[in-house]
């Protein structure tokens, strides 16, 4: 399961959608003071990576109470991460 | 039920205070720029804006978003309220102010305030919602979030010089506590 390339998938729909330019690139912010992306966006690259996700045979719920304590949505990275954490 | 023009919700980052007639320029504004151009035709001038808002019943909840500590970003409405049925529409919600808004969850948190006072002030058990067909980004964020979709109405809007669909959308209030609630807390409590 390439996870990195299904966050990169939810950013390019995102940019698509609204006509963006964030770059796909591990160290992007995706939520918070420095990210260029709002919760509109943050819920497009989440449910495009849940939906690749389930295509794979896992169905994760990544806005959760777990969340919350980890903020794994900072960047790129962290939510590659925090997702991997979810898969075991 | 019925003080729409009096009523304030404050939340973490945003806060949904009443519309007034002086947001007539502002709001035509948004309703005109290239994010507004999926919603239902609205107004074209001040005039139309401000009698828009005019005709609006006092049962309506008509609400600026605001950028704590009050930098309005968008609006957002709960409008046909029924005391018997016990259900209203969401209707209106649009971000006006992206640069504003950027890392802020404030189309969660502005959902999430007109859901907890829907259902917990106002003792709703259903808030539904009508999304044009092309505005495929609306309607998976409100998927997300937990609405469902309960059907299509064919060609009701004429939007974007073409007939569109209306996707009409439906949340519980028991769906609302079970799915929708926790992942909104989720976004808007991790944002910083």
């Amino acid at each position: 399961v390439n996870i990195l390339e299904f966050i990169y998938e939810g950013i390019r729909l995102n940019n698509q959608e609204r006509d963006l330019a964030i770059p796909c690139e591990p160290e992007t912010p995706l939520y918070g003071p420095e990210a260029d992306v709002d919760s509109l966006g943050l819920v497009t690259i989440l449910a495009q990576v849940e939906m690749r996700l389930a295509e794979h045979g896992h169905n994760v719920n990544l806005a959760d109470d777990g969340a919350v304590e980890e903020v794994p949505w900072r960047t790129v990275t962290t939510l590659r991460e925090y997702i991997e954490r979810r898969l075991g | 039920m019925g003080d729409g023009a009096m009523t304030t919700l404050t939340g973490k980052y945003v806060r949904l205070r009443p519309m007034t007639a002086d947001d007539a320029e502002m709001c035509l504004r948004w309703r005109q720029s290239p994010r507004a151009v999926l919603l239902q035709r609205g107004a074209q001038t001040i005039e139309e804006q401000r009698e828009w808002f005019e005709r609006q019943s006092a049962a309506d909840y008509n609400w600026i978003i605001e950028v704590l500590p009050g930098t309005p970003v968008g609006m957002l409405g709960l409008q046909d309220i029924s005391p018997q049925h016990l259900h209203a529409e969401s209707s209106h919600f649009l971000i006006g102010e992206e640069e504003a808004t950027k890392g802020l969850p404030v189309g969660a948190e502005a959902m999430y305030l007109l859901y907890e006072f829907a259902f917990l002030k106002l003792g709703l058990h259903r808030v539904w919602g009508r999304v044009a067909s092309d505005n495929v980004q609306m309607v998976r964020w409100h998927q997300y979030i937990g609405k469902v979709v309960e059907g299509t109405l064919k060609e009701h809007f004429f939007i974007n010089g073409h007939w569109q669909d209306a996707c009409v959308m439906g949340m519980l209030a028991e769906r609302y506590f079970a799915v929708a609630r926790p992942k909104l807390q989720s976004l808007v409590r991790s944002a910083r």
